[in-house]
Protein backbone atom coordinates (compact mmCIF):
# COMPACT_ATOMS: atom_id res chain seq x y z
CA UNK A 1 0.00 0.00 0.00
CA UNK A 2 1.33 3.43 -0.96
CA UNK A 3 2.05 5.76 1.95
CA UNK A 4 0.06 9.02 1.97
CA UNK A 5 1.67 12.20 0.67
CA UNK A 6 3.28 14.17 3.52
CA UNK A 7 1.52 17.41 4.43
CA UNK A 8 4.16 20.08 4.04
CA UNK A 9 3.73 23.55 5.46
CA UNK A 10 4.22 24.75 1.88
CA UNK A 11 1.11 22.90 0.66
CA UNK A 12 -1.49 25.23 -0.81
CA UNK A 13 -4.71 25.91 1.06
CA UNK A 14 -6.58 24.09 -1.70
CA UNK A 15 -4.42 20.99 -1.22
CA UNK A 16 -4.96 21.12 2.55
CA UNK A 17 -8.71 21.52 2.11
CA UNK A 18 -8.78 18.51 -0.22
CA UNK A 19 -6.74 16.51 2.30
CA UNK A 20 -9.11 17.49 5.11
CA UNK A 21 -12.11 16.48 3.02
CA UNK A 22 -10.40 13.12 2.50
CA UNK A 23 -10.24 12.76 6.30
CA UNK A 24 -6.70 13.92 7.05
CA UNK A 25 -6.82 15.76 10.39
CA UNK A 26 -3.23 17.00 9.96
CA UNK A 27 -4.51 19.21 7.15
CA UNK A 28 -6.96 20.86 9.54
CA UNK A 29 -4.17 21.42 12.05
CA UNK A 30 -2.03 23.06 9.38
CA UNK A 31 -4.89 25.34 8.31
CA UNK A 32 -5.37 26.43 11.94
CA UNK A 33 -1.63 27.13 12.25
CA UNK A 34 -1.68 29.11 9.04
CA UNK A 35 -4.76 31.28 9.58
CA UNK A 36 -5.48 31.17 13.31
CA UNK A 37 -3.66 34.37 14.25
CA UNK A 38 -5.12 36.44 11.41
CA UNK A 39 -8.55 35.22 12.45
CA UNK A 40 -7.87 36.11 16.09
CA UNK A 41 -6.83 39.64 15.08
CA UNK A 42 -9.95 40.01 12.95
CA UNK A 43 -12.23 38.83 15.76
CA UNK A 44 -10.55 41.01 18.37
CA UNK A 45 -10.66 43.95 15.97
CA UNK A 46 -14.35 43.27 15.42
CA UNK A 47 -15.00 43.64 19.12
CA UNK A 48 -14.53 40.19 20.64
CA UNK A 49 -13.43 40.19 24.27
CA UNK A 50 -9.89 38.95 24.55
CA UNK A 51 -10.98 36.18 26.90
CA UNK A 52 -13.42 34.93 24.24
CA UNK A 53 -11.11 35.05 21.23
CA UNK A 54 -9.79 31.50 21.58
CA UNK A 55 -13.29 30.05 21.78
CA UNK A 56 -14.49 32.16 18.85
CA UNK A 57 -11.49 31.09 16.76
CA UNK A 58 -12.31 27.46 17.50
CA UNK A 59 -15.97 27.94 16.65
CA UNK A 60 -15.08 29.66 13.38
CA UNK A 61 -12.77 26.83 12.30
CA UNK A 62 -15.38 24.24 13.27
CA UNK A 63 -18.01 25.95 11.12
CA UNK A 64 -15.53 26.36 8.28
CA UNK A 65 -14.39 22.73 8.33
CA UNK A 66 -17.94 21.46 8.44
CA UNK A 67 -19.01 23.72 5.56
CA UNK A 68 -15.82 23.47 3.53
CA UNK A 69 -17.71 21.61 0.77
CA UNK A 70 -19.51 24.89 0.07
CA UNK A 71 -16.25 26.78 -0.45
CA UNK A 72 -15.92 27.21 -4.20
CA UNK A 73 -12.67 29.17 -4.27
CA UNK A 74 -14.44 32.43 -5.10
CA UNK A 75 -11.94 34.10 -2.77
CA UNK A 76 -8.98 33.02 -0.67
CA UNK A 77 -9.67 30.49 2.06
CA UNK A 78 -8.54 33.03 4.67
CA UNK A 79 -11.00 35.65 3.42
CA UNK A 80 -13.80 33.09 3.47
CA UNK A 81 -12.75 32.09 6.99
CA UNK A 82 -12.82 35.71 8.16
CA UNK A 83 -16.36 36.19 6.87
CA UNK A 84 -17.41 33.08 8.82
CA UNK A 85 -15.66 34.65 11.80
CA UNK A 86 -17.84 37.72 11.30
CA UNK A 87 -20.95 35.53 11.55
CA UNK A 88 -19.63 33.77 14.63
CA UNK A 89 -18.94 37.14 16.22
CA UNK A 90 -22.42 38.38 15.38
CA UNK A 91 -23.98 35.25 16.94
CA UNK A 92 -21.82 35.68 20.04
CA UNK A 93 -22.93 39.30 20.28
CA UNK A 94 -26.57 38.23 20.10
CA UNK A 95 -26.07 35.64 22.82
CA UNK A 96 -24.24 38.14 25.02
CA UNK A 97 -26.94 40.73 24.48
CA UNK A 98 -29.64 38.19 25.33
CA UNK A 99 -27.85 36.88 28.41
CA UNK A 100 -26.63 40.14 29.85
CA UNK A 101 -29.28 42.52 28.53
CA UNK A 102 -26.75 45.18 27.58
CA UNK A 103 -26.23 46.80 24.19
CA UNK A 104 -24.37 44.69 21.62
CA UNK A 105 -21.44 47.08 21.37
CA UNK A 106 -20.94 47.01 25.12
CA UNK A 107 -21.23 43.24 25.22
CA UNK A 108 -18.57 42.75 22.58
CA UNK A 109 -15.97 45.04 24.06
CA UNK A 110 -13.43 43.97 26.62
CA UNK A 111 -14.23 45.87 29.81
CA UNK A 112 -12.83 43.51 32.39
CA UNK A 113 -9.17 43.26 31.44
CA UNK A 114 -6.17 44.12 33.57
CA UNK A 115 -6.07 47.94 34.10
CA UNK A 116 -2.34 48.05 33.48
CA UNK A 117 -2.69 46.15 30.20
CA UNK A 118 -5.53 48.41 29.19
CA UNK A 119 -3.35 51.46 29.78
CA UNK A 120 -0.56 49.93 27.72
CA UNK A 121 -2.93 49.14 24.88
CA UNK A 122 -3.24 52.84 24.33
CA UNK A 123 -6.01 55.33 24.28
CA UNK A 124 -6.05 55.68 20.49
CA UNK A 125 -6.48 51.96 20.02
CA UNK A 126 -9.33 51.94 22.52
CA UNK A 127 -10.98 54.83 20.74
CA UNK A 128 -10.66 53.06 17.40
CA UNK A 129 -12.22 49.98 18.95
CA UNK A 130 -15.08 52.11 20.25
CA UNK A 131 -15.55 53.66 16.86
CA UNK A 132 -15.56 50.27 15.14
CA UNK A 133 -18.17 48.97 17.55
CA UNK A 134 -20.47 51.81 16.49
CA UNK A 135 -20.18 51.08 12.77
CA UNK A 136 -22.73 49.02 10.88
CA UNK A 137 -21.50 45.45 10.53
CA UNK A 138 -20.77 45.68 6.80
CA UNK A 139 -18.69 48.85 7.21
CA UNK A 140 -16.81 47.36 10.15
CA UNK A 141 -15.99 44.13 8.31
CA UNK A 142 -14.97 45.87 5.10
CA UNK A 143 -12.75 48.24 7.10
CA UNK A 144 -11.06 45.39 8.96
CA UNK A 145 -10.60 43.27 5.84
CA UNK A 146 -9.07 46.23 4.04
CA UNK A 147 -7.12 48.14 6.72
CA UNK A 148 -6.22 45.31 9.09
CA UNK A 149 -5.91 42.34 6.73
CA UNK A 150 -4.74 44.32 3.69
CA UNK A 151 -7.14 42.70 1.22
CA UNK A 152 -8.08 44.12 -2.18
CA UNK A 153 -11.61 45.41 -2.76
CA UNK A 154 -12.24 42.67 -5.32
CA UNK A 155 -11.33 40.01 -2.78
CA UNK A 156 -13.48 41.63 -0.09
CA UNK A 157 -16.38 41.92 -2.50
CA UNK A 158 -16.16 38.24 -3.50
CA UNK A 159 -16.15 37.15 0.13
CA UNK A 160 -19.02 39.38 1.22
CA UNK A 161 -21.13 38.82 -1.88
CA UNK A 162 -21.08 42.43 -3.05
CA UNK A 163 -19.35 44.49 -5.75
CA UNK A 164 -15.88 45.98 -5.48
CA UNK A 165 -17.42 49.43 -5.88
CA UNK A 166 -19.82 48.85 -3.01
CA UNK A 167 -16.97 47.54 -0.85
CA UNK A 168 -15.00 50.71 -1.61
CA UNK A 169 -17.98 52.87 -0.60
CA UNK A 170 -18.40 50.94 2.67
CA UNK A 171 -14.70 51.40 3.41
CA UNK A 172 -14.76 55.15 2.83
CA UNK A 173 -17.88 55.57 4.96
CA UNK A 174 -16.15 53.59 7.73
CA UNK A 175 -12.97 55.67 7.49
CA UNK A 176 -14.90 58.95 7.59
CA UNK A 177 -16.85 57.91 10.67
CA UNK A 178 -13.78 56.54 12.44
CA UNK A 179 -11.85 59.72 11.80
CA UNK A 180 -14.70 61.74 13.23
CA UNK A 181 -14.61 59.52 16.29
CA UNK A 182 -10.84 59.80 16.69
CA UNK A 183 -10.63 63.56 16.18
CA UNK B 1 1.85 65.13 4.27
CA UNK B 2 -1.27 67.06 5.34
CA UNK B 3 -3.33 66.44 8.45
CA UNK B 4 -5.87 64.38 6.49
CA UNK B 5 -3.23 62.01 5.16
CA UNK B 6 -1.60 61.82 8.59
CA UNK B 7 -4.90 60.67 10.08
CA UNK B 8 -5.34 58.13 7.27
CA UNK B 9 -1.90 56.72 8.02
CA UNK B 10 -2.53 56.71 11.74
CA UNK B 11 -5.86 54.98 11.28
CA UNK B 12 -4.32 52.26 9.14
CA UNK B 13 -1.50 51.75 11.60
CA UNK B 14 -3.93 51.46 14.48
CA UNK B 15 -6.08 49.05 12.47
CA UNK B 16 -3.09 46.84 11.77
CA UNK B 17 -2.32 46.69 15.49
CA UNK B 18 -5.89 45.83 16.47
CA UNK B 19 -6.11 42.41 18.05
CA UNK B 20 -2.36 41.86 17.91
CA UNK B 21 -2.20 40.97 21.58
CA UNK B 22 -5.07 38.46 21.31
CA UNK B 23 -3.38 36.88 18.29
CA UNK B 24 -0.06 36.56 20.10
CA UNK B 25 -1.72 34.88 23.05
CA UNK B 26 -3.40 32.28 20.89
CA UNK B 27 -1.87 28.82 21.30
CA UNK B 28 -2.28 27.50 17.77
CA UNK B 29 -1.47 23.86 18.57
CA UNK B 30 -3.91 23.78 21.47
CA UNK B 31 -6.54 25.55 19.36
CA UNK B 32 -6.12 23.05 16.51
CA UNK B 33 -6.40 20.12 18.94
CA UNK B 34 -9.52 21.63 20.51
CA UNK B 35 -11.08 22.20 17.10
CA UNK B 36 -10.53 18.58 16.09
CA UNK B 37 -11.84 17.29 19.41
CA UNK B 38 -14.98 19.44 19.18
CA UNK B 39 -15.52 18.35 15.59
CA UNK B 40 -15.34 14.69 16.62
CA UNK B 41 -17.70 15.32 19.55
CA UNK B 42 -20.24 17.08 17.35
CA UNK B 43 -20.07 14.30 14.77
CA UNK B 44 -20.70 11.75 17.50
CA UNK B 45 -23.63 13.78 18.84
CA UNK B 46 -25.02 14.14 15.33
CA UNK B 47 -24.87 10.36 14.83
CA UNK B 48 -26.55 9.74 18.19
CA UNK B 49 -29.30 12.23 17.36
CA UNK B 50 -29.80 10.49 14.03
CA UNK B 51 -29.74 6.98 15.50
CA UNK B 52 -32.16 7.71 18.34
CA UNK B 53 -35.19 8.59 16.22
CA UNK B 54 -34.33 5.82 13.78
CA UNK B 55 -34.43 3.20 16.50
CA UNK B 56 -37.56 4.73 17.96
CA UNK B 57 -39.23 4.64 14.56
CA UNK B 58 -38.17 1.02 14.01
CA UNK B 59 -39.45 0.00 17.45
CA UNK B 60 -42.74 1.79 16.85
CA UNK B 61 -43.12 0.03 13.51
CA UNK B 62 -42.52 -3.39 15.11
CA UNK B 63 -45.10 -2.65 17.84
CA UNK B 64 -47.65 -1.50 15.26
CA UNK B 65 -47.15 -4.58 13.07
CA UNK B 66 -47.33 -6.98 16.04
CA UNK B 67 -50.41 -5.20 17.36
CA UNK B 68 -52.04 -5.34 13.94
CA UNK B 69 -51.44 -9.07 13.65
CA UNK B 70 -52.90 -9.75 17.13
CA UNK B 71 -55.90 -7.55 16.38
CA UNK B 72 -56.52 -9.22 13.02
CA UNK B 73 -56.44 -12.63 14.65
CA UNK B 74 -58.82 -11.64 17.42
CA UNK B 75 -61.50 -10.01 15.24
CA UNK B 76 -61.10 -12.00 12.02
CA UNK B 77 -63.74 -14.61 10.85
CA UNK B 78 -63.33 -18.01 12.47
CA UNK B 79 -63.22 -20.55 9.60
CA UNK B 80 -64.95 -23.87 10.20
CA UNK B 81 -62.61 -26.76 10.33
CA UNK B 82 -62.74 -29.15 7.35
CA UNK B 83 -64.99 -32.19 8.03
CA UNK B 84 -62.11 -34.48 7.21
CA UNK B 85 -60.33 -33.14 10.28
CA UNK B 86 -63.13 -34.32 12.52
CA UNK B 87 -63.16 -37.76 10.83
CA UNK B 88 -59.41 -38.03 11.22
CA UNK B 89 -59.61 -36.99 14.88
CA UNK B 90 -62.44 -39.49 15.51
CA UNK B 91 -60.51 -42.34 13.94
CA UNK B 92 -57.32 -41.58 15.83
CA UNK B 93 -58.28 -43.48 18.93
CA UNK B 94 -59.53 -46.65 17.14
CA UNK B 95 -57.72 -49.98 17.12
CA UNK B 96 -57.02 -51.91 13.90
CA UNK B 97 -60.04 -54.18 14.47
CA UNK B 98 -62.34 -51.25 15.09
CA UNK B 99 -61.08 -49.52 11.96
CA UNK B 100 -61.77 -52.67 9.93
CA UNK B 101 -65.33 -52.73 11.29
CA UNK B 102 -65.82 -49.10 10.32
CA UNK B 103 -64.60 -49.80 6.77
CA UNK B 104 -66.89 -52.82 6.46
CA UNK B 105 -69.80 -50.73 7.65
CA UNK B 106 -69.00 -48.14 5.01
CA UNK B 107 -68.88 -50.84 2.29
CA UNK B 108 -72.27 -52.14 3.31
CA UNK B 109 -73.74 -48.67 3.33
CA UNK B 110 -72.43 -48.01 -0.17
CA UNK B 111 -73.71 -51.36 -1.46
CA UNK B 112 -77.17 -50.82 -0.02
CA UNK B 113 -77.42 -47.31 -1.41
CA UNK B 114 -79.30 -47.17 -4.78
CA UNK B 115 -77.34 -46.14 -7.84
CA UNK B 116 -77.93 -42.51 -8.61
CA UNK B 117 -78.72 -43.20 -12.30
CA UNK B 118 -81.40 -45.68 -11.34
CA UNK B 119 -83.13 -43.36 -9.00
CA UNK B 120 -86.53 -42.39 -10.24
CA UNK B 121 -86.97 -45.09 -12.98
CA UNK B 122 -87.91 -47.76 -10.42
CA UNK B 123 -90.99 -45.87 -9.52
CA UNK B 124 -92.27 -45.62 -13.14
CA UNK B 125 -95.04 -47.92 -14.44
CA UNK B 126 -94.49 -49.97 -17.63
CA UNK B 127 -96.55 -47.51 -19.61
CA UNK B 128 -94.54 -44.58 -18.33
CA UNK B 129 -91.29 -46.39 -19.14
CA UNK B 130 -92.47 -47.05 -22.67
CA UNK B 131 -93.32 -43.38 -23.08
CA UNK B 132 -89.85 -42.39 -21.89
CA UNK B 133 -88.21 -44.82 -24.32
CA UNK B 134 -90.31 -43.49 -27.18
CA UNK B 135 -89.35 -39.93 -26.38
CA UNK B 136 -85.68 -40.94 -26.35
CA UNK B 137 -86.03 -42.64 -29.76
CA UNK B 138 -87.41 -39.43 -31.07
Amino acid sequence: MASPQPLAASSSDAALIAAWQAGDERAATELVRRHGRALARFLAGGGAREADVDDLVQETFIRAFRAVGKFRGQCQFRTWLLTIGGNVLKDAGRRAARDRVVPLDEALRDRDGDPHEQAVAGEASDRLQEGLARLPRMQREVFLLRAQQGLAYEEIAAALGTSAGAARVHYHHAVRRLKEHLE
Amino acid sequence: MNEHELLDGKLQELARQLGARAAERLDLEATAAAVLRRLRDREQQRRLRWLQPTWLRAAAAVVLIAGGVVLARSIGPTLPAHPAHYVAEDLNGLSATELRDVLNGLDQTLQNAPARSDAGLDELSPEQLKAVLRSLEG
